[in-house]
């Protein structure tokens, strides 16, 4: 359709740059290619990866002492009777707390007090799991080391994929107006 | 305010057909023989396809099934003991130097002296892993039992495309490594796009680029239903 001033009529590609949830999605994908390549530097690693992974390192030593298991934190490994886990780079939930708490933050139209409630929601719930995560990959190293490889990338990599898709969109239905009628893209 | 077409109900049973489909096919695959067969038939089209892409190197994929293979560059036959690899890996990806082979005039008895890179793989990672996590993602969708199976060939074609430019990013990074290989010439900014994109190589954005990948296939596939009901 010509615009009303202009008569210009746009292109379809126009059309579908103007449309909010296209450039939300480009603007997603963007930053979290951003997200990728800061991730590989050194300041990243400095600052945030390892003060992060010695956090669950020692909250989960925490844990497992309070279950009645003699256990210490190490920088980022978890000592556990004979098992010792390495919190590395991509066991640390990092991406995707950033990646959830990225869709809700740029998600347009929404208050931002709802975007940091729900930022603060999905923090506190994958941080969580990401505990279980630690817990369960030094039982199995513990008890059931053949299930380890399995446990740490099949289970837990898409356990995590599915759980931050399933908070935004649990975050998405609450905080917009559901309308079936209605389609966006 | 923007309104999603999302439902509760719709999304459980997405999430849970999902779910259930992804760890009766993982295990079920991962566990079995059906593995090593897949990953003998990807090693097996790799090689026919691949073998010589690049000017001055051979490339071979050895699967780590204990078994010995045999292969031929020029008039040469070499044969390739067979191979255990830690349990994270299985493929052994062998790099050879063609031009050198080429080049050299063996006298018979003697051994043929082979300049090569050795690398360990994991094709499960790589190529059968996505193609699972597409699958299963695709069959979970509430619609038609027809259109998930289009859903499902669409994305999949999309995604080995991805995982082909990923795989050939591996094949160059190893070659320019190697003393023993003829290097690959790149332009600066191929050489620079070249190396960020090991940063996407690690599991959690194979996990990553596969659903985001889906998701963009699943938009193009319901917009394209969408403009054909309309005609």
């Amino acid at each position: 359709m010509p615009h009303q001033l202009t008569g210009f009529t746009p292109t379809l590609m126009q059309k579908y740059l103007r449309n909010e949830l296209i450039k939300y999605a480009l603007v997603m994908v963007l930053v979290l290619m951003m997200f990728f390549i800061f991730s590989s530097t050194g300041i990243y690693e400095q600052l945030i990866q390892q003060p992060i992974s010695s956090l669950f390192a020692r909250s989960s030593a925490l844990l497992l002492n309070l279950f009645g298991y003699d256990s210490w934190a190490e920088d980022m490994n978890i000592h556990c009777g004979d098992a010792v886990v390495s919190i590395s780079k991509g066991c640390d939930a990092i991406a995707p707390i950033f990646l959830s708490a990225l869709a809700i933050a740029l998600f347009p139209k929404v208050r931002m007090r709802n975007k940091i409630k729900g930022i603060l929601f999905v923090v506190l719930v994958l941080a969580i799991l990401n505990l279980v995560r630690i817990l369960s990959l030094v039982f199995s190293q513990l008890y059931y080391p053949e299930i380890f490889d399995f446990l740490h990338i099949e289970f837990w990599q898409f356990i995590f994929l599915v759980s931050s898709g399933a908070l935004f969109i649990h975050w998405l239905i609450r905080n917009t107006n559901y309308d079936s009628t209605k389609v966006q893209l | 305010m923007i309104q999603p077409k999302f439902s509760y109900r719709s999304i459980i049973t997405f999430l849970l057909g999902l779910t259930i489909s992804y760890f009766l096919f993982i295990p079920g695959i991962k566990f079995t023989k059906i593995k090593w067969l897949a990953i003998e038939s990807i090693n097996g089209i790799l090689n026919q396809k691949l073998d010589h892409f690049f000017a001055d190197t051979y490339l071979y994929l050895h699967t780590a099934d204990q078994q010995p293979r045999q292969i031929v560059v020029g008039m040469y036959q070499l044969k390739l003991s067979p191979i255990l690899l830690d349990s994270k890996y299985d493929t052994q990806l062998n790099l050879l130097n063609e031009k050198n082979i080429l080049s050299q005039s063996k006298v018979s008895g003697e051994k043929l002296p082979v300049q090569n890179q050795k690398i360990q793989l994991s094709n499960w990672d790589l190529w059968l892993l996505p193609s699972i996590l597409v699958f299963c993602l695709s069959i979970a969708v509430p619609i038609l039992f027809i259109k998930r199976i289009l859903l499902f060939l669409f994305s999949l074609l999309f995604l080995q495309i991805i995982n082909l430019l990923r795989f050939l990013t591996i094949l160059i990074i190893q070659i320019n490594q190697s003393e023993n290989l003829s290097p690959v010439s790149l332009s600066l900014w191929q050489n620079k796009l070249i190396s960020y994109s090991t940063l996407f190589h690690g599991i959690e954005s194979i996990y990553l680029i596969t659903l985001v990948s889906w998701i963009f296939c699943l938009w193009i596939f319901l917009k394209a239903n969408q403009l054909l009901s309309k005609k």
